[in-house]
Formats: structure tokens, sequence, C-alpha cells
């Protein structure tokens, strides 16, 4: 997948080929949905809010230009989403946005049989440190570790500038550090 | 090396350092910061090898047709959607301006909202910045809330929260609608527009 592809199914798109929208959810689905899980804490919320950003992106298909790279547009769009979840939630006074109540139907480990001992350990934890983070740490550090997407790239997602991407992910990789560090992480 | 080394250690490992001969010289010269390194390397590596979902194969198709149903809706509602978008804003300057002794912004506050029924785009997302940050500063947050969700639901009614159980305004649309000035429509559409494609965190 590189981005010019994504760019010709977003084209395609424009002019009605609704298998070329198909084929851009089938692509990032999976990607966007971990996103807003780990974002959210919750499946089901994860895959109500990818869903409406699918459709937010349909309903405003043509106002897209490939002036930018496609999956910080989708991104954009899941991120302001989640966080108007997180928002929600929280003055709803639910806390329903971190509750990790409804797990997701099915798991898939990521660590091969080649993956060490300290590494499988430390990801059983991961989760619920992540869960500690606050929305603006865990979204630039989630879009870099899982995305792979440079600092740019997330500055155009979480609409701040780069300097302030770059500082956001090193402050959340040592809050991250500390909170494993508490939970017993000791390879940290 | 600036005055936060691990910021540079953190920016080394993705590739984004601004000078990495620094970085590599610190890394030789002070074992602390290579512990930092390796642990924010362990990080990373447990980060992607941790459990995650795998989508659901029917969910392409509950986008689909999600997709299909509510882009049916748009064109036939745009209008109904603007105009019920106006009045909800009207009712949201009257309920903030009601509502202007309980609020620690004090009475003025309340004409600034009036005031942010804009005449251009800029005064658009400035009304919704406002409304936002004026949420929290309401004492009588039931009713500020209330008003405030009328508002979204007249605004974005695709959000995925409206049936979630909120009082609702005493709303008399079509009343409010005749107060309204017609030059208003351009603003609320570029409102309505931000908030449907997500460019403002509520």
């Amino acid at each position: 997948m590189n981005a010019s592809d994504d760019w010709r199914l977003v084209a395609d798109a424009q002019s009605g080929d609704m298998g070329a929208f198909r084929a851009l959810v089938e692509r990032y689905q999976q990607p966007l949905v971990v996103f807003c899980y780990r974002m959210l804490g919750s499946y089901q919320d994860a895959e109500d809010v990818a869903q409406e950003a699918f459709v937010r992106l349909y309903r405003h298909l043509g106002r897209l230009e490939p002036d930018a790279q496609f999956s910080t547009v989708l991104f954009g769009i899941a991120r302001n989403l989640t966080l108007n979840h997180i928002r929600d939630g929280g003055r709803r006074g639910r806390g329903r946005s971190v509750s990790m109540d409804d797990a997701p139907p099915i798991i898939a480990a990521n660590a091969g049989p080649d993956q060490c001992a300290r590494t499988q350990e430390m990801a059983r934890w991961i989760g619920q440190a992540l869960k500690l983070l606050s929305p603006e740490h865990r979204e630039v550090l989630l879009l870099r570790e899982f995305e792979g997407m440079d600092y740019e790239s997330i500055a155009e997602v979480v609409g701040c500038r780069k300097g302030t991407v770059k500082s956001r992910i090193a402050r959340a990789r040592e809050h991250l550090r500390e909170i494993l560090i508490e939970m017993g992480g000791k390879a940290l | 090396m600036n005055h936060n080394p691990y910021r540079e250690i953190s920016a080394h490992l993705d590739g984004e350092a601004e000078s990495p001969e620094q970085v590599e010289v610190l890394l030789r010269e002070d074992p602390e910061a290579r512990l930092r390194l390796e642990a924010y390397l362990l990080l990373g590596d447990s980060l992607r090898a941790a459990p995650e979902p795998l989508v659901d194969a029917a969910f392409t198709d509950r986008v689909m047709a999600a997709t299909q149903e509510r882009s049916a809706i748009v064109p036939f509602s745009r209008a109904r959607l603007v105009l019920s978008g106006m009045a909800a804003l009207f009712l949201l300057s009257l309920g903030a301006w009601l509502l202007a002794p309980e609020m620690d912004g004090g009475p003025d506050t309340a004409p600034a909202v009036a005031q942010g029924v804009a005449e251009s785009e800029g005064e658009a997302w400035a009304l919704a910045q406002l409304l936002e940050s004026e949420y929290d500063a309401w004492d009588n947050a039931e009713v500020a809330y209330s008003a405030e969700w009328s508002a979204l639901e007249a605004l974005a009614p695709w959000d995925t929260h409206h049936d979630e159980a909120f009082p609702e305004a005493p709303l008399e649309l079509d009343t409010l609608l005749a107060d309204l000035a017609p030059d208003e429509e351009a603003a609320l559409e570029s409102l309505l527009l931000a908030y449907e494609w997500g460019d403002l965190a509520r």
C-alpha cells in the first residue's frame, strides 16, 4: 500500500465507484479500529467511532485533495471523534471510555515465537499502562509506534506544531516508563 | 545538547533528532542516556507486541451500509439542517443570556455568545470554541449541557450519541426561526461543516 494507491482509490470513489471506497475501508479498518480501541479502551466504542470516521470521510469525499497523506486525513477525523467521545464520557460521569469492560471478540497476538521474554511480559501490562496516559500523550505515542507516522504527519493529525509532537512523544515515553516501573517493570 | 536530553534521545529513536551527532556523543559518554534509550526501545517493542483486536469481517459491510444510508439523507436534509442549526444557536444564545448571572464569566459573556452567531467562518469557529470553553464555567451544568446538546443535535444529527437520553431544551423551532436573520446561514453552514468534518473537537 502507498499514498498514490490511496489517492487513486479516493479519486475513483469521488467518481461514484463504491467498490473503491470499500477498498479504502478494507485497507484502513484494522489500523483505525485498533487506534480507536487503544484510545478508548472499549472495543464496541472503537468500532462505533471508526465507523463514524469512515462515514464522515465518505460524506466529504468531494472536498478531499491529494495534498497530504490520506492516512493523516482519516486518522485526523478519527482522532477528533475519539477525543469528543472521551470528553463526552467524562462529562456524563460514566467513564465508559476507559472501562475495558467490553473486550474485543478476537485477540491477535503480535508477539512472534522469537519475541524475547521481557517484551512479552511488558506487552501484558502495556494496555493497562496506556490507559493512564493523558489522551494527548496516548494519541501521539500510538500514531508513532503503531502507525509509524513521522512527526510532521502526527502534527497534521493532531493539529499542532512538529516541536509539540516531539515534546509530547518524549513525555509520553517517560510517563509510560514511570508507570510500568510502578507496575513492576524491572526491565525498565 | 539542550536542557532535556531525554527529549532528544526520544526523537533520535524516531529519526527526528535535530542533531543526531550530539545524541550519539551523549549515548557514548553517558550510561544513563544509554539505559534510557534501551528503555524506550523496549517500550516500543512491547507496544507493538501487545495483543490487538481483529476487526470483525462484518465491519466493512456495516460501514458501507451506514455510508449509503446516511449519504442518502444529506441532499434532502441540508437546508432543514441549516435552519435547525440556526434555531439551535439562537436558543443557545438565549439560554446563555438567561443563565448569565450564574456564569463565572459574568453577564457580559452572554452577549458574547449571541454575537458569536457569526458573520464569517472565522467567527463561527470562534463561537464553537466559546461554547466549549463556557460549558465548564456554567454553574448550572445540566441546563447548559442540555442547551449545548440541543445545538449539537441540530448541527450534527449524524453524531453517534443522539440516542443517549438527555433532557431536551424546550425549543419551538418554527417560532425561533422566524426571528433569525437570513445572512447567518453561510456562517452556520461553515460551522455545521466543521462539526461534520470532525475538525472541531467539541
